[in-house]
């Protein structure tokens, strides 16, 4: 190694041993193993449509010294990521060494700011490293194979599998490309320039590239292109793109370089039909035999039921049953026939008596050439990729699969010719690697005990088990149940709180001491109310008789709808009522319950914090009902805005303390009135309005809310038979929106979170913590949070003083940042005008909040398969608003 | 942190408790907290809390809170902080330092936070919004940069808890003798004496025990004398400053600092 690369070695070498000792490895590990899956780096390569472009961040190297195109800072980074984006770049890379190259791990955070994967560039050579980079934002890891030597290269491929990342592995003569692909590298860059030399040598890259690609390599050129003509050789031998840093940042404007480029590179051809990556992992029960079996499958919701019909097995099922097992499991779990290396006519002849347009292929090394002709006619194609000698050979037999027809790809553990069901393991590592690049399933010795783990290890796109479902060679449905159930669980941790108090990484109890205790005791109060039944008759009595539950479910008129779907066989639109529950919105049925728990303890004094006033008036109201004293903290600002809603809480007996600190909204109003539970504890309840807050209060109101979707689920299945396609609920703190989507957490519908968008994207116009806020900590839990650089938050803005909140609920955190549920974001204009749509349409005046919802709701409906079932949570109505809109 | 750990002993030598005074950077400008916290100082302080500006400080009452608003507003936050602690480690005062911050902004800066601190003088932490045991990521970087943590404890706090943050604080343990924010306040509130008692006797030497929130008045200081190592005195300089004059604040201060802290008060009052 030449001089500067031992310097950047050694100093790398240094960080990573001062950083290792303030975290321990297996804290990093168990950080990682629960992040949200990474953005696909490789991927977005392999099957770019055109030659991809990875664009670099960073502010000097040793070649070429100081560079012009990116200063210091991070707005800066963020600035160029933003460009870069614009200008069509397919992925980005962001140099991290501070040496010579300027660069930090903040930068990575900043680069992140726009939705392409990220490339950490450093020296790494510690596993520590690898699993660092992960939890500092990063998509894939540069390791270089020069510094990497022996098994060193194979462990850090690995490791960075492990933590869910690409590992990009840089090589610059032939006998590194060969270590590399010995190593199982899948993703091969080709520098062209020497390190030790600092030389550039094309013809050389492009001769490594031909001979990467022929091995089934993605293939990235770093290092010398410039022009659009070294672009174009790059592509002709074969590179899926190209990483460029110097030539586009020794400009001014380097995103304006990168633009021009993108304009002149070629187009690959050809593409593979990737299917989707579904949002939650979808399952498959194989193996069903009898109507014990289909029956059980669908009770737990699975998506398919795999019937196996090759003969000679022990599960095998004669052909003369077939159609009727898929009777039995009718609208439930998608039936697939399973073969074991069928002739066509086999196939064709079975699909056609049985009427099963789902088959899944086994025991084939390559698909049928039968195949392209036959998958038109059927709408499931499972293809099974038996275990491949290496990752490439096992992507390219998934390619090969999806290519000929296939829809799904199953990675099975058991050989082509032994057969599965025998619970062989699936290759996980080698899994996880192949199901980044493509929506693959998984099948081999999973069970409902394992799967769980197995899926948040290897994240697939849906797993299948057979013999770990059965009992004494029948089909177990508890097992079954279970084993459906597990599967659904969150990866990260999002759908359920921990003995911490987290979902995922966010929530937590970052309260001042003297909150400690009484919080623990409200979490032991709220786990023994939630087992007690007369605590649940009790609150459902009053749900019933008091807040008038069941809200009704609506469905918007198509002569309201059909301007905005287009047609008459589009979307349908259903509102779940609760500006129909007494007072006006959702709140009550959270202050209902809570002011059960603080009879429980005793405690005869309740306040609370309110920002429309909803919540105010909801503790209020209870307060009343239970004979109880009642303080409501509101900013100035709000009760300015939302006057007749005071007037209702001072009616009702309750003392409203106008809050004059920072802007007088919903946030100060909060500190305010945990500033009084601080002090007044020993006598007081504190009935927090949203899922927000410290544990237990994120859990405890979720659940209070939750009734909302479980009303919604059953309405629905009721009246159509089926959960719907896609849920949406505006976003506050998130108390309404996580009641309605907790029902559907394990269904496969969109979840779609609508915040506030106030007047625009700049800090301070908007309220949008998820979609343009970073992770921080406010009044109690570790949330997403509008802020400075500094940490300071910020004031949010938007007309709906019921989402001008700069937090968020921690679970709506944890599964946005999960991917389970989706964020958008609605103007104050978009929301007023949808209140109006709502009104005039369908005469329900519903309030501001919700009506950001709505908004969302219309744009989103001309693009959603006919006949999708869309449910919006009408959370409040209107009334409060007059003032505002007209 | 042996630095911390010094400084009480000193003045247990001397038999008083130590004398912690807490100064707010960029309380009204940078400039003017420097001379604050350099006059606190030299009127005897043996500790100095340099409480970091936040938007929404929660645990503290309005005189605190107001000004902490304020600076935060005027773009003051943990950058201010570190500038306040190196300047006062160039102009040579060799007193412990404890930074004083929500979660958030120590958040802000990264996993490296403790590293930071440390290298900009910093010898603890003190972080109102974070309890014993609930970032152990966070406890563990800190011992490892060797930023001494601080962690409090109140008047429902059990006795297993107090083991609990007793093994957690690496500086002392913060007893806040009272439910409520910050403030100064007439009286000492029934029990604190026996409170701070109590938890001496449970943390058994194993970090010293200060005493703060609403202390303000000699008689307090001397109160409080026979079972804490140390007390904190924040809202009545806060106040102090909020209150002073231009180019007045730094006097005061130091006036406050010299009639709470110095042994010829605290035996007058005592006799």
């Amino acid at each position: 190694m030449s001089g500067v690369l031992e310097q950047l070695v050694e100093a790398s070498r240094r960080r990573a041993a001062t950083d290792a000792r303030e975290t321990p490895l297996n804290d990093l590990q168990r950080q990682v193993a629960r992040m949200p899956t990474a953005r696909r780096f490789e991927a977005a390569l392999r099957y770019s449509p055109q030659f991809a472009i990875v664009a670099e961040l960073k502010r000097a190297s040793p070649s070429a010294g100081q560079l012009p195109g990116l200063g210091p800072g991070l707005e800066a980074a963020r600035a160029l990521a933003r460009g870069y984006a614009a200008a069509g770049a397919t992925a980005l890379s962001v140099l991290t060494e501070p040496t010579r190259f300027s660069g930090s791990d903040d930068d990575i955070a900043a680069a992140r700011g726009v939705d392409l994967p990220v490339l950490r560039k450093d020296f790494l050579v510690t596993p520590f490293q690898v699993l660092q980079s992960r939890t500092i934002g990063a998509d894939a890891v540069l390791l270089i194979a020069r510094i990497l030597p022996g098994e060193r290269l194979e462990t850090l491929i690995g490791e960075a599998a492990r933590a869910g990342m690409d590992a990009l592995v840089e090589v610059h003569d032939e006998s590194e490309l060969a270590r590399a692909l010995d190593a199982d590298a899948t993703l091969i860059g080709i520098n062209s320039r020497d390190l030790d030399t600092l030389d550039v040598d094309l013809p050389r890259a492009f001769r490594l590239a031909e001979a990467a690609r022929a091995a089934d390599a993605t293939v990235l050129l770093e290092s010398g292109l410039a022009t659009a003509e070294d672009v174009a050789r790059a592509a002709s031998a074969g590179a899926h793109g190209a990483l460029i840093g110097t030539s586009f940042l020794r400009h001014r404007d380097p995103a304006a370089r990168a633009k021009a480029l993108v304009g002149d590179v070629p187009t690959t051809g050809a593409r593979h039909r990737l299917p989707p990556f579904p949002v939650r992992t979808q399952v498959k029960v194989c193996g069903i035999r009898d109507s014990k079996g289909a029956v059980a499958a669908r009770l737990a919701g699975a998506d398919f039921a795999g019937i196996v019909v090759a003969q000679g097995t022990r599960r095998a099922v004669g052909p003369d049953r077939v159609a009727e097992l898929a009777a039995v499991l009718g609208d439930g779990p998608r039936p697939v026939l399973v073969f074991r290396a069928p002739d066509e006519k086999d196939v064709r002849d079975l699909v056609a008596a049985s009427r099963v347009r789902a088959i899944q292929l086994a025991g084939f090394e390559a698909p049928p050439e039968w195949l392209p002709a036959l998958a038109g006619d059927l709408d499931t194609v499972i293809g099974v990729v038996h275990p491949a000698p290496t990752t490439r050979a096992a992507l390219r037999r998934a390619e090969a699969w999806l290519a000929a027809g296939a829809t799904h790809v199953l990675l099975e553990g058991a050989d082509r010719v032994a057969g599965g069901g025998a619970g062989a393991e699936a290759p996980f590592d080698m899994a996880r690697r192949v199901g980044r690049m493509l929506p693959v399933g998984i099948a081999g010795g999973l069970n409902p005990q394992s799967v769980a783990e197995v899926v948040a290890r290897v994240r697939p796109a849906y797993v299948d088990a057979s013999s770990g479902l059965e009992r004494d060679g029948g089909s177990d449905p508890r097992r079954i149940a279970r084993f459906v159930h597990q599967a659904r669980r969150d990866p990260t941790g999002a759908d359920r709180v921990d003995r911490h108090g987290r979902f995922g990484a966010f929530g937590g109890r970052y309260v001042p001491e003297t909150l400690v205790a009484p919080l623990a005791e409200l979490d032991a109060t709220w786990r023994e109310a939630r087992r007690d039944a007369e605590f649940w008759r009790t609150l459902l009595q009053l749900q019933r008789d008091y807040v008038g539950r069941p809200t009704p479910l609506f469905e918007v008129p198509a002569r309201a709808l059909d301007e905005v779907r287009g047609a008459a066989d589009g979307a349908r639109l259903f509102l779940k009522r609760e500006d129909l529950a007494h007072t006006g919105a959702h709140k009550i049925n959270n202050a209902l319950g809570q002011a059960l728990l603080a009879l429980r303890l005793g405690k005869r004094r309740l306040i609370a914090e309110t920002g429309a006033g909803q919540h105010g008036v909801a503790t209020a109201t209870v307060a009343a009902l239970f004979g109880l004293e009642c303080v409501v903290y509101m900013g100035s600002t709000d009760i300015a805005r939302q006057r007749p809603n005071v007037e209702r809480m001072r009616l009702l007996g309750a003392e409203v303390r106008p809050v004059e600190s920072g802007n007088g909204t919903l946030r100060d109003a909060l500190n305010e009135a945990l500033r009084d539970w601080v002090a007044s504890v020993q006598t007081t309840f504190y009935v927090l309005g949203s899922a927000t807050g410290p544990h237990p209060y994120p859990e405890m109101v979720a659940e209070l809310q939750s009734i909302i979707g479980r009303e919604a689920r059953q309405q629905l299945v009721e009246r159509i038979g089926r959960p719907p396609d896609v849920c949406l609920a505006c976003v506050g703190g998130g108390s309404n929106a996580i009641g309605l989507f907790r029902a559907f957490l394990d269904t496969p519908a969109r979840l779609i979170g609508v915040e506030a968008g106030g007047r625009g994207d700049e800090l301070g116009e908007h309220a949008a913590s998820l979609g343009l806020g970073k992770p921080g900590v406010l009044h109690g839990a570790f949330t997403m949070l509008i802020q400075t650089e500094a940490g300071q938050v910020v004031e949010p803005h938007s007309i709906s003083a019921g989402l001008d909140y700069p937090g968020v609920g921690p679970q709506l955190a944890a599964l946005a940042a999960s991917g389970r549920m989706e964020v958008e974001r609605t103007t104050d204009v978009e929301a007023v005008a949808a209140l109006r749509w709502l009104t005039r349409e369908c005469g329900i005046l519903p309030a501001l909040e919700p009506s950001h919802a709505i908004a969302a709701a219309l744009r989103l409906i001309p693009d959603l398969p006919k006949k999708s079932i869309v449910v919006v949570n009408l959370s409040g109505r209107g009334d409060k608003d007059l003032e505002i809109v007209t | 942190m042996a630095r911390v750990r010094a400084a009480f002993e000193a003045a247990a030598a001397a038999g008083r408790p130590a004398f912690i005074a807490y100064v707010l950077a960029g309380h009204r400008t940078e400039g003017e907290s420097l001379a604050v916290a350099a006059a606190a100082l030299a009127a005897g302080a043996d500790i100095l809390e340099i409480g970091v500006p936040f938007s929404d400080p929660l645990a503290d009452g309005p005189t605190i809170a107001d000004a902490s608003r304020a600076a935060a507003a005027a773009g003051m936050g943990l950058a201010s902080a570190l500038r306040l602690a190196a300047s006062l480690r160039d102009q040579g005062f060799t007193q412990p330092l404890l930074a004083m911050s929500y979660r958030n902004p120590v958040l802000a800066v990264g996993p490296g936070a403790p590293r930071t601190m440390v290298a900009a003088g910093f010898d603890g932490a003190i972080v109102p919004d974070l309890p014993a045991g609930e970032d152990l990521a966070f406890e563990r970087s800190s011992r490892q940069a060797g930023l001494a943590l601080c962690f409090l404890v109140g008047p429902n706090s059990d006795d297993a808890r107090v083991r609990t943050v007793a093994r957690a604080s690496t500086g002392f343990v913060y007893v806040v003798p009272r439910y409520g924010v910050t403030g100064a306040r007439q009286d000492l509130g029934a029990g604190a004496v026996d409170l701070v008692g109590r938890v001496r006797r449970i943390v058994d030497g194993r970090a010293p025990v200060a005493a703060g929130f609403g202390i303000s008045a000699p008689e307090h200081v001397v109160a409080l004398a026979p079972v804490a190592d140390g007390v904190v005195v924040g809202s009545l300089l806060v106040a102090a400053v909020t209150h002073a004059g231009p180019g007045e604040a730094p006097l005061r201060v130091g006036d406050e600092v010299r009639r709470l802290a110095s042994t010829d008060s605290y035996a007058k009052v005592g006799a």
